[in-house]
């Protein structure tokens, strides 16, 4: 039997004890040298915790808005219960917070705040709040959001909402950037202004010294540009005024600032960014002075006031954000959707211009046709060039039309009581209805004259790619018949009285109009005459400067009918967050 | 038949320097624990624990702030003082009269409620009593954006060891 030296025996214990000795050292070290980072990771994990209770309001928000736009019950925003929302909202299991992500966050409880309207917050209606919580952990850490949520009936609280945006901002970079030949050699040109987020690529500022450079009225260039031309040596606040009155007669949102000079608000005003009174400008509102801006506005205006060495007067009641939320998200309509619900209760016209009622076929005529139109000129806020539109649309016509020998396919027989309808091709409209009625589209809706001038029914236009003008039928009627300049005069004011989502989206003909060399304009079209345009309910989002820019200037109006879509199944609702408080759960 | 090699006499390199390295980490070990017991550790033990106290009350008083559905001190600039206006439980605006807010006065830090009438100190934030903070020099309340605040003091600890230590807190107003 083999034996094993003395001294190879003496060695095993001392190499363990050597082995151990060396792996205390080293987990030593290496705890040492983890324990700050693990004290980080507690603090990450902690605000991870919150964040994820704060975006579960997040999602309930966009739950919120994506349940109520596939619900009849929006059309009477008192059926939109707490339980409604709970049902949809409320969970036991937790939801991950992105993909890649240790957080997670879940809704415990949605309910109704009761509180009356208060008439001194016009912008605002108390009756639909909601009270939303919202659980977030992240390790050992839990928070709880509790947030009010505010729905906003948007016909109800809002003559404009969001379709004067460039009216009140203009386009302040738009020169420049077709002067630069694209936006990104304006934002190389231009870099730090936006490296330190001073300018967004939209236009939008956020300094006060570079607002006051971009509007002081008669000032240089605020914008680097190589080869700067003659006509860019001065600023856009001396080609931009915004005195006089206000389109809007009633109360106006607006998603971007709002530049104003002594000009004259019909109603109460809010934007999601700021106001900025340019000079000794006096605004005014006539009725409900109340002025919702950021909590940024004022002092905007203070820090702008001082670099124009003047005390900021107490003209314009800026109330800030004290029991408002400035942003307002849009609307968006469901068209999937609306077309469902047409085909099961209401009227259909299929992609052939075919109509079915409550799904059964029918043999109304809807005038399908094609058409090749061309738009208006006009530029958008980052245009290096005029642009003008070209479509190839087929359509359907509902009117009241002596070309069709005076028959109404909307009247209230052909109707046959249906209160929507939707059509796969884009529409033309003119004339009476015969009901309160939704007319969707995924299209254009073109407008070719007065509309639902003599009732007091409802009519909510929705088309996804906006509702235009088009002045066919008319040019056609006074190059026929060369009418007098009375006709003409009573011919071109159009009254529309509708609720209009996305109206704006320029204005059409079949003529072939090509611009070469100068924009096309549809003003002093009939006999040296402009249309002139009066719309007499409301208008949500779309872009309202081309409809400005062609028509007689000054006469476009907005007249707020408040109930302009009581009566109406689908009603524009939008859903926002108006505080939040977040704490650790005890 | 295998034959041994005669047994070797006195140590080898290697013994002397294992018997160094044992002898290094038992005296290591000894200094280590008798550090632990030393005056300049319990001190250091009870800076830490001051630091984590005022640490733990910033973090209270951010999350207050952060809470605040109005803030209407300071509008721009610092001050030494902050103000603004919560909601009830139920997620409700309290009425505007009623303000809550924090007020760096003599070399403390307070937490405060003011009315129309009267500025008086609150009793508690959690677990914190007032003072919040004793001790602490030039602190104040710098309105960087509309949506950030940041809180910032000097303190000096009670037992006089640690003067000027700076604390800060970068505060997202996240109703604002």
């Amino acid at each position: 039997m083999s034996r094993i030296p003395d001294e190879k025996q003496s060695i095993i214990p001392l190499l363990v004890m050597v082995f151990f000795t060396i792996v205390l050292v080293a987990a030593l070290f290496v705890r040492v040298y983890r324990a700050d980072r693990d004290l980080g990771l507690l603090r990450i994990s902690g605000r991870q915790a919150k964040l994820a209770a704060e975006s579960g309001i997040n999602y309930a928000i966009e739950k919120m808005r994506v349940v109520m736009n596939a619900s009849d019950r929006a059309a009477n925003p008192g059926a939109l219960t707490a339980v409604f929302f709970a049902d949809q909202l409320e969970t036991d299991s937790w939801m991950p917070v992105g993909q890649r992500s240790d957080a997670w966050f879940r809704i415990i409880s949605v309910r109704r705040l009761f509180s009356e309207d208060i008439e001194t917050t016009p912008l605002l209606d108390e009756s639909l709040q909601y009270q939303i919580l919202s659980e977030g952990r992240c390790g050992r850490f839990r928070y709880t959001t509790a947030a009010v949520v505010q729905l906003y009936d948007l016909v109800k609280n809002f003559a404009v909402f969001s379709s004067l945006d460039e009216y009140y901002y203009g386009t302040p970079i738009q020169p420049w950037v077709e002067s630069a030949g694209s936006l990104e050699n304006f934002v190389q040109a231009n870099r730090p202004l936006f490296d330190s987020a001073m300018l967004s690529r939209q236009g939008i500022c956020h300094d006060p010294q570079l607002l006051h450079r971009i509007f002081v009225p008669g000032g240089p260039s605020p914008f680097r540009l190589s080869g700067d031309s003659g006509a860019l040596a001065a600023n856009y606040g001396s080609r931009f005024s915004r005195d006089g009155n206000s389109p809007c007669v009633g109360p106006l949102y607006c998603e971007s600032p709002v530049i104003v000079d002594s000009h004259t608000f019909a109603g109460p005003v809010q934007t999601a960014l700021y106001f900025y009174r340019r000079g000794t400008a006096q605004p005014r509102i006539e009725v409900g002075n109340n002025a919702v801006a950021m909590n940024s506005s004022l002092r905007i205006q203070q820090a702008v006031d001082s670099l124009e060495g003047k005390n900021p007067p107490d003209v314009f009641v800026d109330r800030d954000s004290q029991g408002y939320a400035s942003f307002i998200p849009p609307w968006r309509p469901d068209f999937d959707y609306l077309r469902d619900l047409s085909k099961a209760r209401g009227i259909y016209l299929d992609a052939d211009g075919k109509g079915f009622l409550n799904g059964k076929p029918i043999d109304t005529d809807y005038h399908p046709g094609e058409a090749h139109l061309f738009s208006d000129s006009y530029r958008a806020p980052n245009s290096t060039r005029w642009e003008q539109d070209q479509l190839d649309e087929k359509f359907v016509v509902l009117a009241t039309d002596m070309r069709y020998g005076g028959f109404n396919n909307i009247s209230a027989a052909n109707l046959q009581g249906a209160r929507l309808l939707f059509s796969e091709r884009s529409v033309y409209l003119r004339g009476d209805i015969g009901s309160d009625l939704v007319i969707v589209t995924p299209g254009h809706i073109f407008i070719t004259g007065p509309t639902n001038v003599d009732s007091n029914l409802n009519l909510l236009l929705i088309a996804a790619e906006g509702t235009a003008l088009s002045t066919v039928d008319l040019e056609n009627y006074v190059k026929e018949t060369n009418p007098g300049t009375d006709f003409i005069h009573a011919a071109r004011e159009w009254l529309i009285r509708a609720v209009i989502y996305k109206p704006g989206a320029g204005v059409y003909t079949a003529e072939s109009r090509p611009q070469q060399g100068t924009p096309v304009n549809f003003r002093r079209l009939f006999a040296g005459a402009s249309l002139k345009i009066t719309i007499t309910g409301a208008c949500i989002g779309g872009n309202l400067q081309r409809w400005l820019d062609n028509t007689e200037p000054g006469s476009l109006e907005v007249k707020h009918v408040p109930d302009g879509a009581d009566r109406l199944n689908v009603r524009p609702l939008s859903a926002g967050v108006l505080r939040l408080r977040t704490r650790p759960e005890q | 038949m295998k034959s041994y090699s005669s047994p070797k006499s006195g140590l080898t390199l290697w013994e002397v320097l294992l018997f160094t390295i044992f002898l290094a980490v038992a005296g290591g070990a000894s200094v280590f624990f008798f550090f632990l017991n030393s005056g300049d550790m319990k001190k250091a033990q009870q800076k830490y624990q001051w630091e984590q106290n005022i640490n733990d009350m910033l973090d209270e008083v951010s999350n207050e702030i952060a809470n605040a559905v109005h803030f209407e001190h300071p509008f721009n600039g610092d001050s030494r003082e902050c103000f603004f206006r919560t909601s009830g439980d139920d997620g409700a605006l309290l009425p505007s009269v009623f303000e809550e807010g924090f007020v760096f006065s003599d070399n403390s830090l307070t937490y405060v409620s003011r009315t129309a009438a009267v500025t008086t100190g609150l009793k508690r934030l959690g677990r914190f009593t007032n003072p919040l903070v004793s001790g602490c020099r030039e602190g104040k309340f710098v309105r960087l954006a509309p949506d950030l605040l940041e809180i910032s003091f000097k303190a000096d600890s009670p037992n006089g060891e640690n003067v000027g230590r700076e604390f800060s807190r970068l505060i997202y107003l996240r109703n604002q």
